[in-house]
């Protein structure tokens, strides 16, 4: 019977550093097979350089997951929010789609103010 | 009035997303990715307006927004240098990641004594990984395996077992290695297909038109093809990746085209000569191998997003490779009786042009579909399909150094 310990691991899209990741895989096979998954996972996430690891595709920009306790429930859940300050950094003003056809509405209607108002040759 | 329409004047760049939604502007200097001129196109999504208008005219359609697909052709050139670039710093390896192959690299070369092995297997030192598949598609360097360090003198793993430390090869072997004589695992950067079950990564895009730069986000491949054709008189082709996808317009500004540095021209595009195929592990000629991943593309309703649906998902997909293999005799390799008990097998290529563009493509488990007999340049070919069998690790893409 082949060792428990040595079966294939899945590598999810990302960057590895293969030495790395020896190291981490044997050290996770040294520890209690109980364990082994855990491990694995953890060297997998140690060893890798992954841009994507907060990647949920229900991310929407200047909003983050946080999670809460529904009392009525008992239970956790992990639900979205605003976030002002990650909408600050990525440029959001906390304008919607309405939002931003109300200022460009605004704009033409300015620039027809102006417009009407410079001099006439 | 400036001319804005020289459509040969075309670039584009490519960064990684760390999240969904979030466009990351690709930066000229580090993210420019050498392609044929790219397509991007962007239609309508629309439905019909049912508003009766007192004519026998229709009212104009309700529209409902826009999506866009991009794409574009890689001629195969690999990213030279000394060693493997950084972690996620190749722009082709972010679209190789997108669609769901992991970056695996090495960044110096190691040697150590082999400790026995067949003319299809090496016993690696006892300091390699005690995990199965580790080692799955990268390149492996010795005596026995060719002249040389570049394609005709390294052969590709195809299986790795951890336990004993045996490496199986995509070939076979003229002797098995002597115990104690010295293998080599050149510096590599490896592509590797996994399950896709964790959602790959999603890019941003720039595509340059002359003055005018189209810039992307969430950007997921639907598709994507390594062709390996061998180049010679009569074929005149070179290996490259064609891809395509879609994403999300997020502007569309002016911006003169950058032009790629020498640093990426310089490296040539490697022909697929001079190098090796193999087939069940027996040495073939043949015309082209090509491997297309293609994958539906999937975005689940949701009205709290900008486009009333959240990112896109890769929801199911199929991998398929194609052959043109010469025709050979029965007795050299019984092609037919393979397809018949559908043998379980490898197909091996390796190519390039030197350190940083050395190329290895592998699929460790395919059966073949049935190949049927016709001509190429007056010669009787053998063209066909092949599934891959593996779930994951079903096919690997290798560059060393």
């Amino acid at each position: 019977m082949s060792d428990p310990n040595s079966s294939p691991v899945t590598l999810p899209a990302g960057s590895y550093d293969m030495e790395a990741l020896q190291k981490d895989l044997d050290r996770a096979a040294k520890g209690k097979a109980a364990d082994y998954t855990e491990n694995v996972e953890k060297a997998i996430d140690t060893a890798s350089d992954n841009v994507a690891k907060e990647q949920d595709a229900r991310d929407i920009p200047g909003y983050k997951f946080v999670e809460v306790a529904n009392k009525d429930l008992g239970v956790k859940e992990t639900i979205q929010v605003y976030d002002a300050k990650k909408a600050d950094k990525l440029g959001l003003d906390g304008s919607d789609e309405r939002a931003d056809l109300t200022n460009q509405q605004a704009e033409v209607a300015a620039d027809a103010v102006a417009v009407a108002d410079s001099p006439k040759e | 009035m400036a001319w804005n329409h020289r459509s040969r004047v075309v670039a584009m760049a490519v960064a990684l997303q760390a999240t969904v939604g979030t466009f990351v502007q690709p930066a000229v200097a580090t993210d420019l990715l050498a392609v044929s001129a790219p397509t991007n196109t962007t239609a309508v999504i629309s439905v019909d307006d049912p508003t009766s208008t007192g004519a026998i005219w229709e009212s104009a359609r309700v529209y409902l927004g826009k999506q866009s697909t991009l794409g574009a052709t890689f001629p195969m050139r690999g990213p030279g240098g000394a060693a493997p670039p950084a972690a996620n710093a190749w722009p082709m390896g972010r679209i190789m990641q997108t669609a769901g192959w992991a970056e695996q690299r090495l960044a110096a070369a190691r040697t150590a004594a082999v400790a026995g092995g067949t003319t299809t297997t090496f016993l690696l030192a006892n300091t390699e990984s005690a995990v199965d598949d580790f080692l799955l598609g990268a390149p492996l360097q010795h005596t026995t395996t060719g002249p040389g360090n570049g394609a005709a003198g390294t052969t590709i793993i195809r299986d790795y077992i951890g336990a004993s430390k045996t490496a199986l090869l995509g070939e076979t072997l003229a002797s098995a290695p002597a115990a104690a004589s010295n293998y080599t695992i050149p510096a590599y950067l490896s592509y590797v297909l996994g399950t896709l079950t964790t959602p790959p990564p999603v890019a941003s895009v720039s595509i340059w038109r002359d003055k005018k730069r189209y810039d992307y986000r969430d950007w997921a491949p639907a598709s994507l093809a390594v062709t390996i054709p061998v180049a010679n008189e009569a074929n005149t082709s070179f290996p490259d990746i064609t891809f395509s996808g879609r994403g999300t317009v997020v502007a569309i500004v002016d911006d003169t085209t950058p032009v790629l540095p020498t640093s990426i021209l310089a490296v040539p595009v490697a022909p697929a000569r001079n190098g090796k195929f193999y087939l069940d592990r027996v040495k073939l000629g043949h015309q082209s191998l090509s491997f297309t991943e293609a994958t539906t593309l999937a975005a689940a309703s949701n009205q709290n997003q900008a486009a009333g649906q959240d990112g896109f998902d890769i929801i199911s997909g199929s991998r398929t490779t194609a052959l043109d293999l010469n025709q050979m005799a029965v007795t050299d390799f019984d092609l037919h009786g393979r397809e018949d008990l559908q043998t379980v097998m490898p197909v091996m290529s390796t190519w390039g042009l030197g350190s940083g563009n050395n190329w290895g493509f592998i699929e460790p488990n395919i059966v073949l579909n049935p190949f049927s007999p016709g001509d190429r340049n007056g010669y009787v070919n053998l063209t066909g399909d092949a599934v891959t069998v593996d779930v994951d690790k079903a096919a690997a893409l290798t560059l060393w150094w």
